[in-house]
């Protein structure tokens, strides 16, 4: 019973994530914008891309978006 | 819009679906071998068996998601090692088992748990070792 009175910790998951958005680090593709202040980079990561968008699974990987 | 983002992460369980994708990983968690293979292993197979041998000596995973979910593990992929089965970089976590790993990297990519009972124990060894407090308050919990 003595686990049931175990604190859970707050959650960081939704601030650990926003960390990645337009982060540098480990990122593996980056969206070139054209701003009226010139050229702007955004990062990302192909991974999270693919998994959330269908539009950018067939554009990273065509044969799996052929088979979904 | 970041606002939606999240609602729409929370509502798929985060990335868990990504675990073991060896054509978008980056990096391998190298688990304990499934069996003592040092014992002389007979297995007798009938003409119509369909076994298969999974391959679970490694968990693929993403240095992206482990560096933003866990802070030791950050530690860990500047002095990375290689996977010998695969041009990978692989993280050495050969104290724990593959079904462990696998739930730690689900914990890690949706903030869920999905664990059974019996691995509790060793699941919260697991958050243990990589200093995941609030995972390893959830083993605790859960396991009682």
């Amino acid at each position: 019973m003595l686990g049931k009175n175990v604190t859970l910790p707050e959650s960081t998951f939704k601030s650990d994530l926003l960390q990645l958005i337009n982060n540098q680090l480990f990122s593996d593709v980056k969206f070139t914008l054209n701003g009226s202040a010139g050229p702007e980079l955004i990062y990302a990561h192909k991974f999270i891309l693919m998994y959330r968008s269908e539009f950018f699974r067939a554009m990273f990987m065509p044969t799996a978006a052929l088979h979904k | 819009m970041l606002e939606s983002f999240v609602k729409a992460i929370n509502k798929h369980h985060g990335f868990a679906a990504c675990i073991n994708d060896p054509s978008t990983s980056d990096v391998v968690l190298l688990c304990k071998p499934p069996f003592d293979t040092a014992l002389p292993v007979k297995v007798s197979l009938g003409k119509s068996s369909d076994a298969r041998v999974k391959n679970e000596s490694r968990v693929y995973v993403h240095k992206a998601l482990l560096w933003a979910r866990c802070p030791s593990l950050r530690t860990s992929l500047s002095k990375l090692g290689k996977d010998p089965n695969s041009d990978l970089d692989a993280i050495d976590a050969t104290k724990f088992s593959y079904t462990v790993l696998v739930n730690f990297a689900h914990y890690l990519y949706s903030d869920e748990l999905r664990c059974s009972l019996p691995l509790m124990d060793e699941l919260r060894d697991c958050a243990e070792h990589f200093n995941c407090p609030r995972l390893g308050a959830y083993a605790t919990r859960t396991g009682h």
